[in-house]
Order: structure tokens, then C-alpha cells, then sequence
């Protein structure tokens, strides 16, 4: 393995943008909401205010061994996942782990995560973990037609070489692969953990669900993982289907820099665009986000993937 | 004098510890010991011989009456699957020590545990179909008798088994009978040529036999129902060794059958496309629904060993999309996923079979907790439960992830996402099995529970060693799946050490794990370098503020009714139509015994009418069709 300076650089990078990215994001998701809803919001820092601010308790309550591997668990679980994800059209790592492998390595959190919140012992926790489970379940089925529609259509799996077929504007999958890039962000809702499909942390039902026992620091790193995992997943989003950001060739490191920031706004409108979804929609109940999954979103995957496997044999 | 370095010595070490188990059942620490010693020889030879490459082993032919004869030998096909069980047999022997030692005096467990061993020993080294036959047997009748843990509907799942173990040794009959009508000898490499120049129908008639028969051992769709019941009523200690060890028999017999009689350049006459054959098609499709099938029936079980059986047919599914999809890849990941599911799934059972120990609860609704009193086999159990998951960090996402690059790199995808949906309901199922059994509250009756014996955990702890030092190093099974592909003649993909490539993608376990090491290192500096947190019981839980009631341990394990809401929507759709199905043919075969019992009703006259009319209408059929026979 021989590593550039630039990849390791990137890979000692990663981890860092994305946690400072995250954050920020939700502050802008929060205030963004709350203009919807004709309030004022919290100022745009207020999220890296409310993480320290965890750190910063003095007490906090754990209830085994187990409590504190789950929180450990969700933050390793989306750093390892931010190392895979090219950013800006550096691939990082993604040549050492293709996106299936990626796909697995995004399931060490939530799986992480539920161990802990299980072990408190609290059923408001194991429902919500049992919730966001079977969420899991129901958008992968479309989300993973959308991956195979991919990997066929760009006849590759490493995320890098996806990124580095999408180069000019014309060749981003949204224009070529429409039907899918649709089904991808509806999966994304789903992923992201936001309205229709918030029914995990419903606080209104199941008391938050999952962080019901979380306190002090443990809340804390379930933030980072969140506000991580919002990076990691929308910018899934961006190198999929939107061209990963690099609008600056040249390979110098000032391209690089702008390409990081165009991949950066490029996965913050798309985390807005959900926000938007949110901010106007109730809940489903769970029955009915299985269906929902299951039905329109995987259709129009499924006839995504008919025109990929089509064209690649030669009929259009 | 018999050579140690022969094949018929691998069968006779355990036949010698089987005879003498069997013999002296009644004795409290012989059966154990001479099982333990005679499986860990037998271990040891076949680590031997793999280390120094003795394999391929010579052929030695006895002859029978009839021109008929049994023949062993060893290649390195055989000698996957043959490491497989002989190197778990020692350890599960290690690991029944301590509860057997109570239970089953009077039953030969030990004796009947090595029979199998020796059976399944017989069918991976036997060098023709007869011999294949009678090790099947072997095995197929001393499992049976080991089903039966005295629960509730053990006799029906005896039946069950019972039933398909008829059902898989009269297709190996059939198939016998019909490679005999063409070649008069029974050697692989005569069934090989005698099936290789009979017409489409005979090979046909031959592939859905061989389906059958070895098919329904590793409990493929739609002939997986016995498996669940059969599973979660043997002893604790068997499990792991029926459904990590001798289903992987019934993987090695469909191999013999698809790659070896059948083979490839067949499979593409009857029509192909990108190197996709369409029976590996229909296979692979057969394998994605059997996957998605234990997947989601997995998830909705409240037995934890019913849970872990219907996982065992979701694990196995993988394989037989991997056989089907064929090809460097399919055959590379359903190889190396019969050696993961090997390890896992024995060590979950075994796991499970601690918990069982200790409690004598296999119901998750009523278990809870455990991690606060047995930590050392919850470890254990999550390693195998993330493995099952296909979790990076284990050994178990390599072989997933070779079988869903073979399929996509045959440019089409259709099982693919189905496979992903099975593989997130493995996630499902994991989490309701260590939700219910080992997070939660503690029950009070459990309280003075004790860690799993030392006898138990080092086997486990092998075992969960293997998969972590696999996850490093992804590469490593590689090296044996390398030779038996070359028995199959396939070449195996490219590897190293650390790495696997595709076509398509890479995985290098390494990278993965140094990135996830980078991650935990992060973690622990942010989350140790806070304040210090405080231990609080678990009584101690939020409720909105108030009491609702003094003793809240009972009531507050939410483990019962899990994943209701897709219950509701998923549960018509899964409501065991295969069953029903079986239960239809019950039922018209009991309608024709009726009609049977009515004409022969033991009166002698009747007797005579239906010899007379048999006669008469065999007299009509030569006199019409004479020309035919």
C-alpha cells in the first residue's frame, strides 16, 4: 500500500470535516426549521454549544459496562464510516473497502448504539432501538436496488471510481439514473432518521426512545454520532449521484480545498432538502413506513435498475 | 498394518471412539473421555495432513458382492468440509463436559455424537456414490437419534426429520440406481462420464435428485421446514454440531453434484447468459429465498434456539446463491461462507447453550440480563452475532461480500437486494436474541447465576479468536478455498494476505480495522477524557418522574411480541405455506392409506380379487403395449 501524503493527510482530515461539518449543519437544519415554523431558532452554533456543554456535566449516569461500549460503539462506527466516504473527490480509503463494504461498516453504529441503549434496561429505549431497526429494513430493500443500479452502471463498486466517472457535469448519475437518485433520497429520509420516518427518537411516543437513559457524556457522543452520521450519509448521496463535488480539475491542493467546500454545500442541500420534508410532515406509524418502502420508493428503483441492466446490454 | 497418513484411518479414529462411547454408555467419564480423545486424534491428524499437504489421499477400494465396492479417498474438496467438522467435534466435546455431566444418563449422547462425526467423516472422503451413501446414513440416522430434549413438540420434530432424512436417502437411492443402469461402477469419475453423455432429461431427472437429496440436508427452500424444530430440540451441546458441522454435509454433497457430476459446460447447454447458467439461476434464486425466508421468520421467534435455527437456513441461503451464481467468485464466497457459517453459528449455539445451562431458559421473554452475569459469554456471543451480521469487524462480511460481487459482476443484479433485505434482517434478529436474552433487566430468580463453566468458554474463546484473526486477515481461508477451487476447476479470485480483490471492488480487512482501531481510539480519548460517570442500577430508570409502581423488575424487560407492527404487515405473507403445503400431501397419502385399509381389510377373498385383477391387468397392458417392453 502505497499512500500518497495527500491520502493520508485526507485520512487524518476526514474525520475532522465531517464532525465540524455535521454540527454545523444541524445548527443551519435547526434554524431552517424554525423559520418554517415562523419562529426565530437557535443561533447557528447552537449545536457544538450543546456538545460541550454534555461534555462539560459534571455527572452523568451509566447503568453497565455495556452502556458505555454502545456509546464508544456509535462514534468509532461513523469515523471508521468517514474514512470510506471520498470527500470532494479524494478518495480517501474508499479503494481499500468498496461500497458494499461500506454498507456494512455504516451498520457498527446503529448496531453499536443499540447494544448500549438495550442494556440500560429501559423498554422506551429497546422500542426505540427495535423501531429504527425495522426502519433499516424497510429502506434498504429500495436503497439497495439503487446500489446495484449503480455498481451496473458504472460497472465498479469502489466509490472512488464512481466518483471519478461522474467528472463533468453531464455525466452525474442524477441526470443519467434519475428513477434511482429519486428512490436514493427517499431511502436517505428514511436513513437520516427524519419525518415521515422519525418514529425511532419519537419523543412525543417512546420518550426519545433510544436516549432516554443517555445523560452527560453519553448524550454527547450519541450527538456526534448523529450530527457524523448526517455527514456521512447525505454525502453517500452526493458521490453517488451527484458527481461527489469536484468541480475544480488540476489535482492541485487548492482544487482540492475547493472541491472539499463544493462537496460540503453539495451534501448540505441535500440534508436541507430533507429538512424540508421534515419540517412539514407528521409520522408514520411503522407498519405503514414499511409499506410505503416497499411500495413507490422500490418500484421506481426496480425500474431504475431494468433501464441500467437494459442499456448495459445494448437495448438502448 | 493400516497407515496413519490414509484415508480410512480418518474414519476409523472415530468409529474406534463411537464403539467405545457406545459400549460403556452407562459409565459416567469414559464415554467423554474416549470421545474427546478420539475426536482431538482425529483433529490433529487432519491438521496434520492439511499443514504438511498429505492431500490428496490415495484411493483404497474394497470389493463387495455384485462388482459393487466402497472406495475412500481425500481431495482437497473434501478436505474443507472435512476440516470443518473434525475440527469443531473436540472442541464441542470439551464444551459438553460439564453439561452432560448432569443430564442424559442413559441416552449414548457421546457414542452417537461420534457416529455422526464418523459419518459425516465418510461422506466428505468417500470416492463413490455407495459410500456416500452409507456415511449419509450413518449420519443422517444417529442425528435423528439425538433429537428429543423431552420440550414440547420434540416428537414432531423427530417426525419431521425423520420424514426428510427418507425423503433425501431415497434420492440418493434413485440416483445410485440410475448412474448403475449406465456405467456399472459408482466412482465419482465414472457418475462424472455416465452423466455427462445421457440425455438432457437424464441430467435433469439427475440435478433435481441430487437437489433433493443433499438440498434438503443444508434445509434449502422449500425443503428447509424440518430444520427449525429439529434444531431447537436437540441436546444444547448437538446443536452446534448439527447446524454448524453436518449441514455444511449436505452443501458438500449439492457441490459433488452441481460442480463436479453435472459441471459447468452441461449447465451452459441447457442455456446461459454472461456465465450465468440458467439452473444456477433458478438455484440462486432458490438460495435468495430460503436467505429472506429464515431471514424474517428468524426475527419474529421467541425460542432463542428456533431463532438461531431459522438464522442457520437464512446463512445457508447465502451459500446456495453463491453455488448458483458459480463462477470464481459464487463458488470462492459460498466456500468461504460455509467455513465462517461453520464457526459462527457453532459458537452462537454454543453461547445460547451456556445461557441455557446456567438458567435452563431458552424462551426470550423470560431470559434478560445475562450480560450482568455471565460478560465472558456475552463477548463471545456478540462476536459471533456481529460475524452472522456480516459486521466488518469479524470474519463474517468477507464471504457475504464475495457472493454479492459474483452476482454483480455478472452485470445483472436481481437477487441482490433481496440479499441485502435477508442480511438487514440478520441485524433484526441479532439484535431481538441479545435485546431478549442478554441486555434488559435482570430477573430476580437470576440473580445468582454463575458465568459459563471454564470448560465451556475455552472452546468459545477458540472459536471467537478465529473469527476476529479472519476479520483482520481476510486472505487467510483463502489458501484452502484456493486448492479445492482447484479440485472444482475454477480458478479463485485474486487475494493477499489482507486483501481480497473483484472485478469490481475491494476489501481489505486491515484498512477496515485500522480504520475502525483509529476510531476507537478517538472515541475513548473523547469519551474517557470527560468527567468520570456514575453507576446507577438498573431499577433506577426514567419514567416521566414518577413511581408507577414499587417492584418495577418484572414488568420493565420489553422483550416480548418483538417487531409487532411487521408482524402485522409481514406475517400473511410468511404464514408457512410450505407447511401447509406438506400437510396437503400428508393428507391426500393418509386419504389413499384409508382407501388402501378398506380393500385390504384382512379378508381373504379380497385378497384374492386384487391378485386375480393385478393379473388380469397386467395380462391387458402386455397384451396392448407388449410391443413397448
Amino acid at each position: 500500500m502505497a499512500w500518497s501524503t495527500t491520502t493520508w493527510v485526507m485520512a487524518a482530515l476526514a474525520p475532522i470535516i465531517v464532525f465540524l461539518a455535521g454540527h454545523l449543519f444541524l445548527g443551519i437544519a435547526r434554524k431552517i426549521t424554525a423559520r418554517i415554523h415562523r419562529r426565530r431558532g437557535p443561533p447557528v452554533m447552537q449545536q457544538f454549544i450543546d456538545v460541550f456543554k454534555l461534555f462539560g456535566k459534571r455527572t452523568s449516569t451509566t447503568h453497565s459496562w455495556v452502556q458505555d461500549m454502545g456509546a464508544l460503539f456509535a462514534v468509532i462506527g461513523v469515523i471508521a464510516c468517514s474514512l470510506f466516504i471520498p470527500i470532494g473527490g479524494d478518495p480517501v480509503l474508499s479503494f481499500q473497502g468498496d461500497v458494499i463494504v461500506l454498507v456494512y461498516l455504516l451498520a457498527i453504529a446503529p448496531l453499536g448504539m443499540a447494544l448500549g441503549t438495550g442494556s440500560t434496561g429501559n423498554p422506551n429505549s429497546a422500542i426505540g432501538v427495535s423501531r429504527g431497526l425495522m426502519l433499516m429494513l424497510a429502506y434498504e430493500l429500495p436503497f439497495a436496488i439503487v446500489i446495484v443500479t449503480i455498481i451496473v452502471h458504472f460497472k465498479t463498486a469502489s466509490l472512488g471510481e464512481i466518483v471519478e466517472a461522474q467528472k463533468g457535469f453531464l455525466d452525474w448519475a442524477v441526470l443519467s439514473l434519475p428513477l434511482s437518485a429519486i428512490a436514493a433520497d427517499l431511502a436517505l429520509q428514511g436513513m437520516l432518521g427524519e419525518k415521515p420516518f422519525d418514529q425511532p427518537v419519537a419523543p412525543s411516543e417512546v420518550a426519545s426512545g433510544p436516549m432516554v437513559e443517555f445523560g452527560g457524556k453519553y448524550l454527547g457522543m450519541l450527538m456526534i454520532w448523529h450530527a457524523m452520521s448526517v455527514v456521512v450519509e447525505a454525502g453517500l448521496f452526493v458521490n453517488l449521484f451527484l458527481g461527489g463535488g469536484v468541480l475544480f480539475g488540476g489535482g492541485t491542493t487548492l482544487a482540492l480545498i475547493g472541491n472539499i467546500f463544493v462537496w460540503l454545500a453539495l451534501t448540505l442541500t441535500v440534508f436541507i432538502f430533507s429538512i424540508f420534508i421534515n419540517s412539514v410532515f407528521g409520522r408514520f406509524k411503522m407498519g405503514q413506513a414499511l409499506k410505503f418502502y416497499w411500495g413507490f420508493p422500490t418500484l421506481i428503483a426496480l425500474i431504475g435498475l431494468s433501464i441500467a441492466v437494459l442499456s448495459n446490454l445494448g437495448v438502448f | 498394518m493400516v497407515d496413519i497418513l490414509s484415508a480410512e484411518m480418518l474414519v476409523i479414529i472415530p468409529l474406534v471412539g463411537a464403539l467405545i462411547s457406545l459400549l460403556t454408555y452407562r459409565f459416567r467419564l469414559v464415554p467423554a473421555l474416549s470421545a474427546l480423545l478420539s475426536s482431538a486424534a482425529l483433529a490433529g491428524l487432519v491438521i496434520y495432513m492439511g499443514l504438511n499437504t498429505e492431500v490428496p489421499l490415495e484411493t483404497s477400494t474394497w470389493s463387495m458382492v455384485q462388482g459393487l465396492s466402497i472406495s475412500v479417498t481425500l481431495n482437497w474438496l473434501g478436505y474443507l468440509f472435512l476440516a470443518c467438522i473434525t475440527v469443531l467435534a473436540p472442541l464441542l466435546m470439551l464444551y459438553s463436559l460439564e453439561p452432560m455431566e448432569k443430564r442424559s444418563r442413559g441416552k449414548p449422547f457421546y457414542g452417537l455424537f461420534m457416529l455422526s462425526l464418523a459419518g459425516g467423516v465418510g461422506v466428505t472422503i468417500a470416492g463413490d456414490l455407495l459410500t456416500l451413501f452409507l456415511a449419509w446414513e450413518v449420519m443422517t440416522w444417529s442425528a435423528l437419534l439425538l433429537i428429543g430434549d423431552g420440550r414440547k413438540g420434540s416428537s414432531r420434530a423427530f417426525k419431521l426429520y425423520l420424514a426428510f432424512g427418507m425423503l433425501s436417502a431415497g434420492a440418493i437411492l434413485f440416483m445410485i440406481s440410475m448412474i448403475w443402469n449406465r456405467a456399472d461402477s459408482l466412482t465419482f469419475a465414472d457418475v462424472t462420464a455416465a452423466v455427462a453423455g445421457a440425455s438432457q432429461g437424464y441430467q435433469i431427472l439427475f440435478l433435481v435428485l441430487g437437489a433433493v437429496a443433499f438440498g434438503s440436508k443444508a434445509a434449502l427452500f422449500p425443503m428447509h421446514i424440518w430444520a427449525p424444530s429439529a434444531y431447537a430440540h436437540t441436546e444444547d451441546a448437538f446443536t452446534s454440531f448439527f447446524s454448524g458441522g453436518l449441514s455444511k454435509m449436505g452443501i458438500y454433497g449439492f457441490v459433488l453434484v452441481f460442480d463436479v457430476f453435472i459441471g459447468v459446460a452441461v449447465l451452459t447447454a441447457f442455456g446461459a447468459w454472461n456465465g450465468l447458467t440458467g439452473v444456477g439461476l433458478i438455484v440462486a434464486i432458490l438460495g435468495t429465498i430460503t436467505a429472506m425466508v429464515g431471514g424474517i421468520k428468524a426475527m419474529f421467534q421467541d425460542d432463542a434456539k428456533k431463532l438461531l435455527a431459522y438464522s442457520s437456513i437464512s446463512q445457508l441461503g447465502y451459500i446456495f446463491v453463491g453455488l448458483g451464481v458459480g463462477g470464481s467468485l459464487g463458488v470462492a464466497g459460498a466456500l468461504y461462507h460455509v467455513l465462517n457459517h461453520t464457526v459462527f453459528k457453532s459458537l452462537l449455539f454454543m453461547g445460547l447453550g451456556a445461557v441455557v445451562y446456567r438458567t435452563g431458559e431458552t424462551r426470550l421473554s423470560r431470559l434478560g440480563g445475562m450480560i450482568h452475569v455471565m460478560p465472558a459469554t456475552f463477548w463471545m456471543f456478540l462476536v459471533a452475532v456481529f460475524a452472522a451480521a456480516a459486521i466488518p469487524i469479524t470474519s463474517g462480511l468477507a464471504s457475504k461480500w464475495l457472493i454479492y460481487e459474483s452476482v454483480l459482476e455478472r452485470g445483472i443484479g436481481v437477487v441482490v437486494p433481496l440479499l441485502f433485505v435477508a442480511s438487514v434482517s440478520a441485524f433484526l434478529y441479532s439484535f431481538r436474541i441479545l435485546q431478549g436474552g442478554f441486555m434488559g433487566q435482570l430477573r430476580d430468580e437470576f440473580k445468582d447465576v454463575k458465568e459459563a463453566p471454564i470448560t465451556m468458554l475455552i472452546p468459545m474463546g477458540i472459536l471467537m479468536a478465529a473469527l476476529m484473526i479472519i476479520g483482520f486477515l481476510p486472505g487467510l481461508p483463502m489458501v484452502l478455498i484456493e486448492k479445492a477451487m482447484g479440485d472444482l476447476g475454477i480458478a479463485a479470485p485474486s487475494y493477499s494476505l489482507i486483501e481480497l480483490g473483484t472485478g469490481i471492488g475491494t476489501y481489505s480487512g486491515l484498512v477496515v480495522m485500522l480504520s475502525v482501531g483509529a476510531g476507537f481510539v478517538i472515541a475513548c480519548i473523547i469519551f474517557f477524557g470527560g468527567y468520570k460517570s456514575r453507576k446507577i442500577s438498573l431499577r433506577d430508570q426514567f419514567t416521566g418522574g414518577e413511581e408507577p409502581m414499587p417492584h418495577m423488575d418484572k414488568r420493565y424487560h420489553y422483550a416480548w411480541n418483538f417487531y409487532a407492527p411487521y408482524k402485522r404487515v409481514l406475517g400473511p405473507y410468511f404464514n408457512d405455506w410450505v407447511s401447509k403445503g406438506y400437510s396437503l400431501i400428508y393428507r391426500v397419502a393418509s386419504q389413499l392409506g384409508r382407501l388402501h385399509r378398506s380393500i385390504f381389510n384382512g379378508d381373504i377373498t379380497a385378497y384374492i380379487w386384487v391378485i386375480f385383477g393385478t393379473m388380469v391387468g397386467i395380462g391387458i397392458l402386455f397384451w396392448k403395449f407388449g410391443g413397448w417392453f
